[in-house]
């Protein structure tokens, strides 16, 4: 049985220290075992000896309830090996812990499993027009949009996405343990608990839009390798609301309107809304979504303001609001061309096209 | 599962280290500071039972607490403390990084339990398995093992007392690097013994 302290003399007592504590650890370890009512009155009367001894106990309970995360190493095949933890292993590299649920067509089709130095990537991959949702074994999501692609590795540490084309949107499970990191070519984005989108613009510049929490950010240099991905010295906060775009060699946090950033997420429900975009903006978001092109052949409406809410895959509506609304119209469709819609001005509505 | 009296004595022990250094300075024995310390954390677990209002920075805190065990300790030795208000500076700056430490060090934990569990001992390398990544109960550990109850609780003990000291108690520079080297940096412009 555990053995009691000496008496309290009311000052601080010699060489009982490490007999609170290996009594403590002793009752930790019996009363989680088989305890009976006998047992729980020696404890609670060990308690009340001595104030140390409560503390000694609490001290050792809450390394044993941290203790609790090992289970995160539970292979997910079920087999059970005593000597999983053993040095030899090299644990961080085993396959079997590794998160494998939430494989897409992508990795079925072959592009999944590919080893890097210790942990595997799962792919996943959009083509033009589709979105895709993935929730990631970690209770995390993923919203993939249009003509994307993006890899990501959970591991006993962290939580590495990298985007590599395109646009997501990353809703994050709380995991105190592993911070979860999302590195495009120029940028990497850390982050705890937040909902954020991260896209690759088409200067390969990163844009984050912060929907909720806070991040970290800053730029890195491209080709930067997960190994030595810690955030640079340069990097920036931001919180919901923001915007950050990070180009080669800066990093940009901007605070925006309310209403910005849901208007610009509504891609996530299929959508595109614009609130003052000119129309080349449009028409290249549009383009995003589509493999019939929007063009814009009268300079003289580029700069032209639209807004209003549109399917994304579904040009056709756009352009009949464009015509009702805005003054813009499409030419004669060319014999033969069914992939492009060309926008003019009313002006030079009828006038032949080359 | 913690108490709401337990708070205090909860988040201390996230800088274990940091107390141990500071008792240290006054005890200069390894022995003397697992006593002062225990004393510590006995007086955090009593504050935190009290109604005295809520303490804004418990790292703050918990170095005073820290500190007026050693006092009551060399008074009773009858030992005069030199160099405390210097002390006392040097610690206050221990805690602009609280909350920033907070977020960096937490990821590490599995991976720096994971090493202190491979130091075990075989046995209790894998009863401690068994038992923590497996969930099984240690009757069934037993079983599985063919050893007796008796001695996966040893195993068990040994395994909770390791990890605690691999949780609380970091060398000098491996959890709180930043912290310790400003603090360290101050023992040496003070005492130029570190």
């Amino acid at each position: 049985m555990p053995r009691c302290s000496t008496a309290s003399d009311g000052g601080v007592r010699h060489m009982t220290a490490a007999n609170d504590i290996s009594a403590a650890a002793e009752w930790l370890i019996r009363l989680e075992g088989q305890s009976s009512p006998e047992m729980w009155d020696g404890f609670q009367a060990w308690l009340a000896t001595d104030k140390r001894h409560e503390a000694a106990f609490i001290r050792l309970r809450t390394a044993w309830t941290r203790c609790d995360q090992f289970k995160r190493l539970r292979p997910a095949d079920g087999r059970v090996d005593r000597d999983l933890l053993a040095q030899r292993s090299t644990l961080l590299s085993r396959r079997q812990w590794l998160v494998t649920a939430g494989a897409t067509a992508a990795s079925a089709a072959g592009l999944g499993w590919m080893h890097s130095e210790h942990e595997a990537w799962t792919y996943y991959e959009t083509s033009i027009g589709a979105s895709q949702i993935t929730t990631l074994a970690d209770s995390s999501a993923v919203v993939l949009n249009t003509n994307s692609r993006l890899r990501a590795r959970l591991g006993g540490e962290r939580r590495d996405i990298e985007l590599v084309r395109g646009e997501a949107l990353f809703t994050v499970a709380q995991d105190t343990v592993r911070p979860f990191h999302v590195k495009t070519a120029g940028a990497l984005v850390r982050a705890l608990a937040t909902e954020f989108s991260v896209r690759i613009l088409e200067d390969q510049s990163t844009e984050v839009l912060i929907a909720a929490g806070r991040i970290a950010i800053g730029a890195i240099t491209p080709g930067s390798q997960w190994g030595l991905a810690v955030l640079p010295a340069s990097t920036a906060n931001a919180s919901a609301g923001d915007s950050v775009t990070v180009g080669s060699n800066s990093v940009v946090v901007k605070r925006q309107p309310p209403s910005y950033i849901a208007r610009r997420l509504s891609w996530t429900s299929g959508r595109i809304t614009f609130d003052g975009e000119t129309l080349a903006e449009a028409v290249r978001e549009f383009n995003r979504y589509n493999h019939r092109h929007l063009s814009i052949a009268d300079p003289a409406i580029a700069s032209r303001q639209v807004g209003g809410s549109f399917d994304a895959t579904d040009p056709e509506s756009f352009v009949a609001a464009l015509e009702k609304n805005f003054g813009v119209f499409r030419t004669p469709a060319v014999q033969g061309n069914n992939d492009e819609i060309r926008l003019v001005s009313s002006e030079r509505r009828t006038q032949p096209q080359p | 599962m913690a108490k709401v009296e337990e708070r205090y004595l909860v988040q201390a022990l996230e800088f274990e280290g940091v107390l141990r250094a500071c008792l240290y300075r006054y005890a200069r024995n390894t022995s003397d500071v697992e006593e002062l310390l225990q004393e510590t954390y006995a007086r955090l677990l009593t504050a935190g039972a009290s109604n005295e209002p809520e303490v804004r920075s418990v790292r703050a805190f918990s170095l005073t607490v820290a500190r007026n065990v050693a006092f009551d300790w060399l008074r009773h030795k009858q030992v005069i403390p030199i160099e405390l208000v210097a002390d006392m500076e040097a610690m206050d700056i221990l805690d602009e990084r609280d909350q920033i430490d907070a977020i960096v060090n937490s990821h590490q934990e599995l991976t720096m339990l994971i090493k202190a569990v491979q130091q075990l001992p075989e046995r209790c390398r894998q009863v401690f398995t068994l038992r923590k990544v497996y969930g099984y109960s240690q009757k069934e550990i037993a079983a599985r093992m063919n050893i007796s109850e008796n001695t996966v609780e040893q195993q068990l003990i040994k395994a909770a007392r390791h990890c605690a000291q691999a949780l609380f108690d970091q060398p000098v520079g491996e959890r709180h690097a930043t912290l310790f080297d400003r603090f360290r940096r101050r023992g040496q412009t003070h005492d130029g013994s570190e």
